[in-house]
């Protein structure tokens, strides 16, 4: 009986990969470092980040900024892999918050993928009340709305568990 | 039903707070932690007994439920408005409401705070405490207010004065005095009745006073019992006078300081002055403020202003000792404190709020924002998740760890 090839039999690991879009002209590098204590940068607009969740399942972070060449991104190869998307904004900047409303749109034009708007507060209070966030607000069936601190990991990480939620609930 | 009521806490409590909820659940605890706090609270079923509670116990804030028995939320919150004696009360609104379309609406009526049904009894303790602490600043500040007030000209003007007591339907009459001169103008319910100034009466006068840079005011609160001179020409008044006033600070921000100390040059050609400057010129025989000249003269503050202008321009005066601007906050520093009492609980949701409204499709009051914002092609499209349930579950678990096990 010949040997089992325990590297034939050894399962690909398994990929969940997430965008974060952030309003500003730099990449999201605090939202990932939150989530992912590998991370690589390529350049200030782009960012990688990697979280072991399990031995087989690992969870991609690709942090953007919304001041990269856009229009250039190549969205329609792109959105067929992404199970969901984090618009990241400040929400103290009026500009911001528009941008991001715009991108909306555009996420929702290009893929069928579930979208989270997070508003970070920075190290400021979240001066709303919780219950009005938590669970995040419905904007729409594929997109919702919360805040988070930045200053505060978990609240970052919230965001993300609600996009997942978003999924679970598709996958029933 | 009866009304409850609590066995006051030896001490006394200082405020009262009116809840309307026919729920019977939580009531024991809520009240049991809001009477350690010092607050008592009384509750009744329905809007109509919560309306007698109101007006015969005279609560610091109510919490009322959105689904009452007898009546909608709109109808009392309008009730409670339209009173002048409960207009500015504090109002908590606890709501099952799980739509946040909903709850949006509720929001966007005039109420200081929301809470979620179930609540914990602590933390709505807690928001009863903060905003009676809030509503307690402004009543200071009201009271403060309503005794009338004074100040400097150059700090608040008198348009600004009338402004305020329009916005809060307010009567009584406002003196003013500089130098030598006073006048008077008349407010009721905040509406322009009647000016004096001096020989003058009616609009002349309020032009005239509306010009003045220099001087003190005093407002004095309390009916007015004057026939309506300017009755029914409020705004168009407003609107003149502020303009009249923006054109006579424009001119004096090309003086020095009015509080600089002037003197007619001796020496130097008169022949080219009008005799209405020479009048003028007179006065600085001997070292004078500006404001002091200004508020010597019977005339309107732009026609002083032009005329000292020409006669710098012309270097008729020197200066003998420069001016410096003083500064009285006092007025303007608490009537800000009032608004931003009155405001503070307004405005949190409105760019929330923009998110929904952000394509024309929210306007139509369509939930699915999905299809009108042109998703087109790709809304159609099923979502390929590449991921099964147990996978998505791993992953939220990971991400849901306490910080000291996420690492790990």
């Amino acid at each position: 009986m010949p040997l089992v090839d325990l590297d034939s039999i050894m399962t690909t690991p398994r990929i969940a990969e997430i965008m974060v879009v952030r309003s500003a002209a730099s990449a999201p590098v605090e939202f990932i470092q939150a989530i992912c204590p590998h991370i690589e940068r390529e350049r200030t607009d782009l960012v990688w980040g990697q979280l072991q969740a399990t031995e087989d399942l690992q969870l991609f972070l690709y942090g953007l900024s919304i001041r990269s060449p856009f229009e250039n991104f190549a969205w329609d190869l792109v959105v067929h892999k992404i199970l969901g998307f984090v618009l990241l904004f400040d929400w103290h900047h009026e500009s911001a918050c528009q941008e991001i409303k715009d991108l909306i749109d555009f996420i929702l034009h290009k893929s069928a993928a579930p979208i989270i708007c997070v508003a970070d507060v920075g190290n400021q209070p979240i001066l709303y009340r919780e219950e009005i966030y938590r669970p995040p607000i419905v904007l729409s069936r594929r997109c919702r709305f919360t805040f988070c601190q930045s200053s505060q990991p978990a609240t970052i990480r919230r965001a993300v568990v609600a996009l997942l939620d978003m999924l679970l609930n598709e996958v029933g | 039903m009866q009304i409850e009521s609590m066995t006051f806490h030896p001490q006394g409590q200082r405020h009262l707070v009116a809840a309307i909820d026919p729920e019977p659940n939580g009531r024991e605890r809520l009240q049991q932690i809001l009477l350690n706090s010092g607050i008592a609270i009384k509750f009744v079923d329905s809007g109509t007994e919560g309306l007698e509670l109101i007006k015969t116990e005279k609560p610091h804030l109510i919490l009322l439920e959105e689904k009452l028995p007898d009546m909608p939320l709109t109808q009392l919150l309008q009730q409670i408005r339209n009173d002048s004696t409960t207009r500015l009360l504090p109002v908590m609104v606890a709501s099952r409401e799980p739509q946040v379309e909903e709850r949006l609406r509720i929001l966007q009526m005039d109420i200081d705070d929301f809470v979620d049904k179930p609540f914990y009894p602590e933390e709505v303790a807690a928001r009863i405490e903060m905003l009676l602490q809030e509503n307690d600043l402004l009543q200071e500040s009201l009271r403060l207010f309503n005794r009338g007030f004074n100040g400097n000209l150059r700090e608040m003007s008198l348009v600004d004065l009338l402004q305020i007591l329009e916005l809060g339907g307010k009567s009584g009459r406002i003196e003013l005095t500089r130098g030598r001169q006073s006048g008077m103008v008349y407010v009721r319910h905040g509406q322009l009745i009647d000016a004096e100034a001096s020989d003058l009466h009616g609009e002349k006068a309020l032009f005239t006073l509306m010009g003045w840079l220099e001087g003190y005011f005093q407002v004095v609160l309390g009916p007015i019992d004057r026939p309506p001179v300017l009755h029914g020409r409020h705004g168009e008044l407003l609107a003149h006078g502020l303009r009249y006033h923006i054109k006579c600070k424009e001119l004096s921000t090309q003086l020095p300081s009015l509080s600089t100390v002037m003197q007619a040059e001796r020496s130097g050609p008169t022949g080219d002055l009008s005799s209405a400057e020479r009048e003028v010129l007179a006065l600085f025989a001997q070292p004078r403020s500006l404001e002091s000249v200004i508020s010597e003269l019977a005339l309107s503050d732009w026609v002083v202003l032009e005329r000292l202008k020409n006669l710098i321009d012309k270097k008729m005066l020197r200066v003998v000792r420069a001016g410096k601007n003083g500064e009285n906050h006092t007025s303007r520093e608490w009537i800000q404190r009032i608004h931003r009492s009155v405001n503070t609980t307004k405005n949190h949701y409105t760019r929330i709020l923009s998110f929904f409204l952000r394509t024309p499709a929210a306007e139509q009051n369509t939930p699915d924002l999905d299809s009108a914002a042109g998703a087109g092609r790709a809304a159609n499209k099923p979502l390929r998740i590449f991921l099964n349930r147990s996978e998505l579950l791993l992953l939220r678990q990971k991400l849901a760890q306490p910080l000291t096990a996420f690492w790990l």
